[in-house]
């Protein structure tokens, strides 16, 4: 009775110990799966073959394979269970791999990073398997990768358009230099030239003042008017060349002022009153006082005029020389016409007057002086004012030469390249 | 092209200007500076023909050892000198107390540039262009010497 008693007694307390157990095993069950289901990857948990033999929620749209699924999910997941096993079977030696897996619920491929920790629990081994989705981490690296790329190709270009740039400079610097001594050299010119021409006209002046005794004869100082005349002649010339030289090179400041054109016409025509005179001609001046000052240049416009206004009177044996002036509100020009009554120039000739050591009488035995230079001058002074100077004309009958002038001048670059 | 630059003054030839000014400036010294020999002797000339006393120096260095032995009552002053240059001797006359308050033309054949600009800046009174006549360099002494009165 004793025996039985004992018996019956560790029978219920073993049965005790196993409700227990199982009570307890249970419990570390549910812990687990909160566990499994609180990872926020998926987790898949293989035997030692590879099997699956757990997972948890966010894992079964990957890998499990309900009945109630459709075929093509159904293939999907075993397309994942097989990459799945093969990346499992290929960890590195940080136990990661890297694999593409199907969500079969919006059929997007997915790219993970798995991570395999192995486990132990005898007899037993298996293998807990964190999946981690790095599509975003990738695809960031990838535009940071491609990022750099842009960057280095940019950086590249850079230093192409630096380089390009630097090359410029250097030309520039170079044509500059060239510039500069052509400009330094042509003052050399200008003042070697005038030195010698200064005792030449000085002495001849001395002369004819009758300093160091007068001049014996009429022939005489007919013959020093000769020489003093030449002189003078010779150093417009130089004063020609070295004007044109200077506009070329580009060498010209525009000194823009306010300029009232009667007065510079008045000027002007005191300063060649002397050669009219001795032409026997008659000088007009038709302009306005109405018309509106003009902002421009007073020394480049005096220039081209008084140009224009010598070669009237040159180029006109008898009769009249006119100049004119008009503002065209249209365009808010100025209008300036020098028309003399002269010799005119051919029409197969009007194109070539501009041009730089042109004249219409080219031949050795022409009469009239002049390098052919003061048209071609005046044309690009006029450029310079930003306007134009046009000719007009008939043999025989006389020529106009018109110059046309923005009433108020703009300053602007005058370096030619 | 520029008639204006080239026209003598008043038209006149080499006989010289007349008038009380011109009076005054007769028994002037000038000292003529200039490397030229016949620029220099020509004005040297044409000064003493008209009354002046005129004494010569052709380059720097002679013209302000001279500027400062003779005290002349005016230098025309010839810019591109040997060794050295008109602005550099204007600047030692400057300097110097005895020649500081002299009158000096300068007379350029530099038309081109800035040496006009830089020539009064050193303290030239007056600067002109060759090609400059005697009687037009004759007017510009008479008219500074009559401004310094």
């Amino acid at each position: 009775m004793w025996v039985v008693g004992t018996v019956r007694e560790s029978q219920l307390a073993l049965r005790k110990r196993l409700r227990d157990a199982e009570r307890n095993l249970g419990v570390t069950r549910s812990i687990l799966r909160s566990v499994l289901e609180s990872v926020p990857d998926p987790v898949v948990v293989t035997d030692a073959d590879g099997r699956v033999v757990d997972l948890n929620a966010r894992a079964r749209p990957l890998l499990s394979a309900h009945r109630h699924l459709g075929a093509h999910r159904r293939r999907a997941v075993e397309l994942n269970r097989s990459a799945f096993a093969a990346a499992l079977a290929q960890l590195d030696d940080r136990r990661r791999r890297e694999l593409t897996l199907v969500d079969t619920r919006d059929g997007a491929d997915v790219l993970f990073e798995l991570l395999g920790i192995r486990g132990r629990a005898e007899p037993v081994t298996f293998t807990v398997a964190v999946l981690r989705d790095v599509t975003e981490l990738r695809r960031a690296m990838r535009e940071t990768e491609d990022n750099y790329l842009r960057l280095r190709q940019v950086e590249a270009q850079v230093r192409t358009e630096r380089d390009r740039l630097e090359q410029l400079l250097r030309e520039h610097v170079a044509l500059e230099q060239a510039s500069a001594s052509k400009s330094q050299f042509l003052a050399n010119l200008s003042h070697e030239l005038r030195t010698p021409l200064n005792a030449i006209l000085g002495y001849t002046s001395m002369l004819l003042g009758g300093v160091g005794g007068a001049v014996a004869t009429a022939a005489q100082r007919r013959y020093l008017e000769r020489v003093d005349a030449s002189s003078r002649h010779l150093l417009s010339l130089i004063e020609d060349v070295l004007d044109f030289t200077r506009i070329e090179a580009g060498r010209m400041p525009m000194r823009l002022t306010e300029v009232s054109l009667p007065a510079v016409v008045r000027g002007l025509l005191a300063e060649v009153e002397p050669l009219v005179r001795r032409a026997g001609l008659t000088v007009v001046a038709r302009v306005p006082r109405t018309l509106p000052a003009l902002r421009t240049d007073r020394q480049k416009l005096r220039q081209i005029l008084l140009n224009l206004l010598v070669n009237a009177v040159k180029f006109t044996p008898r009769g009249t020389v006119e100049v004119s002036a008009s503002h065209i509100p249209a365009h808010d020009q100025i209008c300036i016409s020098v028309t003399d009554t002269g010799i005119g120039i051919a029409d197969d000739q009007q194109a070539h007057v501009f041009e730089s050591f042109r004249q219409v009488d080219s031949s050795p035995t022409r009469q009239r002086g002049g390098v052919g230079l003061g048209l071609a001058i005046a044309r690009r002074l006029a450029e310079m004012l930003g306007g134009t100077l046009e000719l007009s004309s008939k043999l025989g009958e006389g020529s106009t030469f018109t110059l046309t002038v923005p009433r108020r001048a703009r300053a602007r670059r005058t370096t030619r390249r | 092209m520029s008639t204006e630059r080239r026209k003598s003054r008043r038209g006149r030839r080499g006989g010289g200007p007349a008038g009380a000014d011109l009076e005054r400036a007769r028994g002037l010294h000038v000292l003529v500076v200039d490397d030229f020999d016949d620029n220099r002797e020509m004005y040297a000339e044409y000064l003493a023909h008209v009354g002046m006393r005129v004494s010569q120096a052709r380059d720097g260095h002679d013209a302000v050892r001279k500027a400062i032995d003779l005290s002349p009552d005016l230098i025309v002053m010839d810019l591109s000198l040997p060794d050295l240059d008109g602005w550099d001797a204007t600047r030692l006359l400057r300097a110097d107390p005895r020649t500081a308050r002299t009158p000096i033309v300068a007379v350029t054949g530099h038309a081109i540039g800035t040496h006009a600009a830089t020539a009064r800046a050193v303290g030239c009174d007056e600067v002109l262009t060759k090609p400059l006549l005697p009687e037009d360099l004759l007017d510009h002494i008479v008219s500074i010497v009559a401004r310094r009165r």
